[in-house]
């Protein structure tokens, strides 16, 4: 019995095709977030009720409400976190802290997105509840 | 006049049936990364193109309208099982899948010869993360959601490369896949 190394399948051109386009979306995306970042220094908390800037060097916990309950956010130490919402998985708590350019956590059954925004370059087009 | 016989419905439901319990092993999975699912309920979707009439006037083992009823009951069946059925995320996946299955049927349908499973499974992944991101944006969250989109973008690659390999190697060498695909 020989055994050959090789792929368990045979590729055809349009695979390597999807593969890369698929990919490139991927890179392309990655990099128009980090793009958007620079200089951290706000937390954007975006639900239901409207949006809302924080500083991340001010240290507080924001309580917001959405269609499944409350979602609790900590802004610790320059970090930002879930550390508690209403939904049954609570993958937001799960994803840990937020800090660095295009980083985001979010609980979609409570419609929550936290996401850092940069300086002074943003224009502030959010209000505060 | 019935829309299909009685063997092309016992096929639709032994897929969608299929699917419904691959639905469950996937809940059953935990996660390593939030929001990462490996969309084993696709498989027999994907699968099931290998049954759809490939040219006109050729016989074959399902109509393409059977396809898109896999489709439904692979959401309801996710909708069930991940008890998202009364919520948006419901309507999220059907305009979802929706999405992947027409881009997926079109791959497979036009470029039969230079594509295999892999491809399309990669392509359905990719139209399914960008028609829920575009449903979030419009609905939802607003701009943010463009956020969200590498993450699952990342993912929906690997494991749409995953779920694709496996359909693939799977309709390739099950004798029970060959044995669907009779036509009598």
């Amino acid at each position: 019995m020989d055994y050959e190394m090789k792929l368990p399948i045979t590729l055809k051109p349009f695979d390597w095709a999807a593969f890369i386009l698929s990919l490139a979306i991927f890179i392309a995306f990655t990099l128009f977030g980090w793009k958007q970042g620079g200089n951290i220094t706000y937390l954007l908390i975006e639900s239901q009720d409207g949006s809302a800037l924080y500083a991340l060097s001010e240290d507080r916990t924001v309580t917001v409400k959405g269609p499944v309950g409350e979602s609790i956010i900590q802004i610790s130490e320059g970090e930002a976190s879930f550390i508690y919402s209403d939904c049954a998985d609570e993958l937001c708590v799960q994803s840990g802290a937020i800090s660095g350019p295009g980083e985001w956590a979010a609980c979609l059954p409570n419609r929550v997105i936290i996401s850092t925004r940069g300086g002074e370059s943003e224009v502030l087009d959010a209000h505060v509840f | 006049m019935p829309m299909f016989s009685e063997k092309q419905i016992n096929r639709i439901a032994m897929l969608g049936a299929l699917s419904l319990f691959l639905s469950t092993v996937e809940y059953l999975f935990p996660r390593p990364i939030p929001f990462m699912r490996l969309g084993l309920a696709n498989i027999p979707v994907i699968l099931c193109l290998d049954l759809l009439p490939s040219e006109k006037g050729r016989e074959s083992v399902l109509p393409t309208l059977a396809y898109f009823l896999l489709i439904l009951l692979k959401v309801l069946g996710q909708g069930i099982i991940n008890g998202t059925m009364a919520s948006y995320v419901f309507l999220f996946s059907l305009a979802g899948s929706f999405a992947s299955g027409v881009m997926m049927y079109l791959a497979w349908r036009f470029l039969k010869r230079n594509i295999t499973f892999v491809g399309i499974s990669i392509l359905g992944a990719l139209i399914s993360n960008m028609a829920q991101i575009i449903l979030s944006i419009a609905f939802i969250f607003g701009s943010t959601a463009w956020r969200i989109l590498p993450l699952f973008l990342g993912i929906g690659l690997v494991s749409g490369c995953i779920m694709g390999i496996f359909a693939q190697r799977f309709s390739e060498k099950s004798l029970w896949w060959n044995k669907m695909r009779d036509i009598k």
